[in-house]
């Protein structure tokens, strides 16, 4: 993972409130605890980067505003 | 009368919100004059899965921690793995609020012959409020991710298909994505947006999408 993009994860998990916890796996993560496991690279980190990551990338394509699924 | 098999450890922060989570599940459908196997906190043993599958029931709802290739109960004993999807074969849903266990265990599954499963290829990530632990029913944060992966257990209850199941949640969550990105929603609300996208994109469906438990 690039440091730029480490760097753009790394802002975007400072804006987490400082109350909210984020279950991912079988842990809870906090705003710091998030940022450091990105710092480090670990599997963690990539989970979260990629989330962040593909978020941005499909944001961009508006791919978040298509139909709902008929039933 | 259709019979329901749900496992709900709660025996850290993630499963304890499951388990809170899923006694909603519970109580709706009890009112379906449903038999309901609750295999609850310490009870969600693999012994007593095995003993429980005996009956036959028409879907198993399993909550817990995962990986591609295996389901946990308390403790994380392991409950279901590749090795014994075979414990499973005559059910006809099966719904893993777990992490990755739709990568390889729910294809597994249905090559043994479950009819249909449901669950996610990726991590099931859910954001919460640190203050609402004790009450977790009551976390407006978490209920974004957790009322629309209700809706696949509840909708599969109500007698309709895997597929209705799985549209239902999906369409849900991108209801609550996009009340994550409108201006309605707080500070806290607004930082689910990009975990919501997760789970929907890693949630699926494999096998007959259009079978009903009756």
């Amino acid at each position: 993972m690039s440091d730029i993009i480490k760097q753009l994860v790394e802002e975007r998990l400072k804006v987490l409130p400082i109350d909210v916890a984020v279950s991912i796996g079988d842990a809870t993560y906090s705003k710091d605890e998030l940022i450091s496991h990105v710092q480090k690279g670990d599997e963690i980190g990539e989970q979260i980067s990629n989330i962040q990551i593909n978020f941005l990338q499909d944001l961009a394509k508006g791919a978040m505003y298509g139909e709902n699924t008929d039933n | 009368m259709a019979k329901i098999l749900i496992t709900r450890p709660n025996h850290d922060e993630t499963t304890n919100y499951l388990y809170f989570w899923t006694s909603s599940v519970i109580k709706e459908i009890t009112k379906k004059n449903m038999t309901v196997y609750d295999l609850s906190s310490e009870k969600a043993t693999q012994k007593n899965l095995v003993n429980y599958l005996k009956h036959d029931p028409d879907f198993v709802f399993l909550n817990g921690h995962g990986s591609v290739n295996l389901i946990a109960g308390y403790e994380n004993e392991v409950l279901v793995d590749t090795n014994n999807t075979f414990l499973l074969s005559k059910t006809k849903i099966v719904y893993a609020r777990a992490c990755q266990a739709g990568k390889v265990l729910g294809q597994h599954l249905i090559k043994t012959g479950v009819k249909a499963f449901i669950g996610y290829t990726s991590s099931f990530v859910f954001l919460r409020i640190k203050r609402f632990l004790t009450h977790p029913c009551d976390d407006f944060l978490a209920r974004l991710f957790l009322e629309p992966s209700n809706l696949i257990a509840t909708t599969i209850a109500k007698g309709h298909s895997a597929n209705e199941a799985n549209n239902r949640s999906l369409n849900a969550m991108r209801k609550n994505l996009r009340f994550t990105l409108s201006s309605a929603a707080g500070p806290e609300e607004q930082v689910a947006a990009s975990y919501l996208w997760s789970n929907i994109n890693c949630q699926v469906l494999f096998g007959n999408s259009e079978i009903k438990i009756f």
